[in-house]
């Protein structure tokens, strides 16, 4: 039987007003994605934007749009309230492109709940993040082998993720893979913790293009559940934050307080996801 | 063998392998170093599952196809192409250490071919690099020095699987005090002809748009390695 699918997304454009204050200057969304209330943070000066899914997940045939663009100096952050799960697929494969353009002295956080890959499912992945100018972005990637709850961990049947970030159209990373647990490719990772949780932070920004202050402390993070590693990006752009932990609760402390050191990094206030 | 066929290349690519050759090879342990210091790898048997299960998989997905992609722009006179592709592995190269490790090679080598080879378009490379302000990744390197060679592509590859299980393994011998037999036991295994024969199928089939591996492990290590207190190896 052939796969229906949704094919839907979110378009959204987010500038300042006369007051300078982050606003949606544009959107456009349908299934599989909704939209919620935008919240604007007087404290942090972000416009926060919750990304919810009313298909509870990506399906197989699902084609799933995210393009947002930041100007004019707006601060916006992107979550979801919860997982996005990409479901059992008899056949086919669920397709997400994501592009993020956020032009001259805008921000950017883009930072969902994890990704868990259930059983049997099949999904393709691309981003583009550009950069322009003196810009920042703190882009975020939570991954989960399946439903280790559950016990299910790698019985899913394909993951292909491609991640391209540029600062004025130069490549400062690139990262692509293609997971499949039926050949060797998923090794590395599955050998890591009996049950591992994949979390990675992109920060790119001018203001730590030397050095990340925080970058100690997020190494001494590392215990015997949790592993923590920062390296700087191509062209001295930004700093990558790897993160594998063997236990959820390791992983989300893990994934909190590095989210809170990196803001503080750059001299920003995190803004709450509001999640209740 | 053939007696009929040309092997005037086979002497300089034993020579630019050897590790009489500076190719700066033996300041780097890719990783291994921290690896070894987080417990991944603590003993031969595990060094040959890392070198099998993680190294071989990598090079097959991603460096593997890049030496093949530049190779092609080299063949087809691509600088611009050839500029591109450089670019990206210093980007796919996620951490610092072996993104300079890659770049100190590749500047190490072009200065080589320089000197060694009458090589035009490496000239004109080297050139272009030096415009656009970047480095020569060893990747790249490599690709025009098999093209002055005129080395086979197969033969390309075999000899960076060779280059590349050689370097860990070299490494091991100060980082898990691993005897020379022991070393070349596993190397011998490593780039036994079927396993290689199979890799290098596999391989040639990997569109760019599609090249890469995932070892966040490796990867950790690897940006830990920058930071630790006390270290045998650059990388």
């Amino acid at each position: 039987m052939k796969p229906l699918g949704i094919h839907g997304g979110v378009h959204l454009g987010c500038r300042t007003n006369d007051d300078g204050l982050p606003y949606l200057s544009s959107q456009r969304f349908s299934p599989p994605v909704h939209l919620s209330k935008p919240y604007y943070d007087e404290d942090t000066g972000s416009l926060l934007i919750n990304l919810s899914c009313p298909t509870a997940g990506l399906l197989s045939g699902d084609r799933m749009i995210c393009d947002i663009e930041v100007s004019e100096e707006a601060s916006i952050v992107v979550t979801t309230p919860g997982a996005t799960r990409s479901h059992f697929m008899r056949t086919g494969t669920a397709k997400v492109e994501q592009k993020f353009r956020i032009k001259a002295d805008s921000f950017l956080e883009f930072n969902p709940g994890s990704l868990i890959l259930q059983r049997s499912t099949s999904l393709e992945q691309k981003t583009k993040v550009e950069v322009e100018g003196n810009a920042e972005v703190l882009f975020v990637e939570k991954m989960l082998p399946g439903r280790i709850a559950h016990g299910e961990s790698f019985l899913f049947k394909k993951f292909s993720n491609r991640l391209r970030i540029q600062k004025n159209k130069k490549n400062i990373l690139l990262e692509s893979f293609t997971l499949e647990p039926e050949n060797e490719s998923v090794n590395p990772w599955r050998k890591s913790f009996p049950t591992p949780f994949y979390g990675c932070f992109y920060l790119v920004s001018p203001k730590v293009s030397n050095e990340l202050p925080c970058r100690q402390k997020i190494h001494d993070m590392k215990n015997e559940n949790l592993l923590v590693g920062s390296t700087s990006m191509h062209h001295q752009a930004g700093w990558v934050v790897k993160v594998l932990a063997g236990d959820p609760y390791e992983f989300r402390k893990a994934m909190r307080e590095i989210r809170e050191l990196l803001y503080k990094a750059i001299d920003r206030l995190p803004t709450s996801f509001r999640r209740y | 063998m053939s007696g009929k066929k040309n092997f005037n290349w086979l002497g300089g690519l034993i020579q630019t392998t050897d590790t009489l050759f500076p190719s700066g090879g033996y300041a780097h342990s890719y990783g291994l170093e921290e690896m070894v210091a987080l417990n991944q790898v603590s003993s031969p048997k595990d060094l040959e599952e890392f070198l099998m299960q993680q190294i071989l998989p990598s090079l097959e997905k991603l460096e593997l196809p890049y030496l093949r992609y530049c190779v092609e722009a080299v063949e087809k006179n691509e600088l611009n192409k050839l500029v591109s592709l450089n670019e990206e592995i210093s980007a796919w190269k996620l951490t610092r250490e072996i993104r300079d490790a890659g770049k100190f090679q590749g500047t190490q080598l072009l200065r080589m071919i320089l000197e060694i080879y009458e090589c035009p378009v490496s000239e004109r490379f080297n050139q272009s690099l030096q415009e656009g302000n970047d480095q020569c990744q060893q990747i790249t390197a490599t690709a025009l020095l098999r093209n002055a060679q005129n080395a086979p592509l197969t033969s390309s590859m075999i000899a960076w699987i060779y280059q590349a299980v050689s370097n860990f393994c070299s490494a091991s011998i100060k980082l898990l005090r691993l005897g020379e037999l022991a070393c070349q036991k596993i190397i011998h295994r490593c780039i036994d002809a079927k396993r290689v024969q199979d890799l290098l199928s596999k391989s040639l089939d990997v569109q760019r748009d599609e090249a890469g591996f995932f070892n966040p492990m490796l990867d950790l290590a690897s940006a830990r390695h920058e930071l630790a207190f006390s270290r045998l190896f650059i990388s």
